[in-house]
């Protein structure tokens, strides 16, 4: 009976494109993958993270931000916060009135 | 009739297909598009790619032959994706502008506020030991 070899669940890579040259610099972009692999089924999630500019002897890595995913996540945090806080200041003051 | 089905039916496995589509995703081509050149600046679209997959099957009870008595399954799929940043290259130097997706920014918004405007009303319009008003009522409290 043949076994396949048993894929790990979460597999995390980088990626990098294709290198372009330009004005002596040589800019690569680089990505990052993140798989999720369950026998029912699988997610791979691939985004930019960085561009590499290389300059004779100087590298350096400039990152790529998701404005709209932090502008999102703050949304949503801010609105989460807005009502957890007055409910957990409301339930220990409710339950210290009980106990008084 | 059953030859013209079977000339009819895909050559290719739909499972492989999806599959292989999930290898796709992970090479660097997907998330970084061709640079545009114009003049002195090169742009390099970059974006962001989810793919994800799932499938499951089940199967009946057993009659007393040793037979299955039913048995099903399925599987679905989706995938997205979106522009983040454009690395663009100049004389002066390598810059990453990102993009700003408002349409997304404006919906996540109004679906925080509408969330927070529910509970906060709860919140206010609730008895401590009880519980706290229906929507129709949060509604007429609101309308009112």
């Amino acid at each position: 009976m043949l076994r396949q070899l048993k894929a790990p669940v979460l597999q995390i890579s980088e990626t990098r494109g294709n290198p372009v040259e330009t004005f002596s610099r040589q800019t690569t972009p680089i990505g990052r993958v993140v798989r999720v692999q369950l026998p029912v089924g699988s997610f791979t999630w691939h985004r930019p993270v960085a561009v590499e500019v290389r300059q004779g002897e100087t590298v350096h890595r400039l990152p790529i931000h998701d404005t709209t995913s932090r502008a999102i996540s703050a949304i949503v945090l801010t609105g989460l916060a807005t009502v957890l806080v007055p409910l957990v200041i409301r339930t220990i003051l409710f339950r210290r009135r009980k106990t008084s | 009739m059953i030859t013209e089905e079977k000339a009819q039916a895909p050559l290719v496995d739909p499972t492989g297909q999806a599959l292989s589509q999930l290898v796709t995703t992970a090479r660097a081509d997907t998330v970084f598009g061709h640079p545009v050149e114009r003049g002195d600046t090169t742009v390099i679209p970059c974006s962001e790619i989810a793919v994800g997959m799932g499938m499951g099957s089940g199967s009946g009870p057993v009659d007393e032959k040793g037979n299955p008595t039913g048995g099903g399954s399925g599987g679905g799929g989706g995938a997205r994706g979106r522009p983040v940043a454009a690395i663009i290259i100049t004389k002066e130097g390598v810059r990453v502008e990102p993009i700003f997706d408002l349409t997304r920014i404006v919906l996540a918004s109004l679906t925080t506020g509408a969330f927070m405007l529910f509970w906060v009303g709860r919140f206010f319009f609730t008895k401590p030991s009880g519980k706290g008003p229906s929507f129709s009522q949060f509604k007429r409290t609101i309308g009112s």
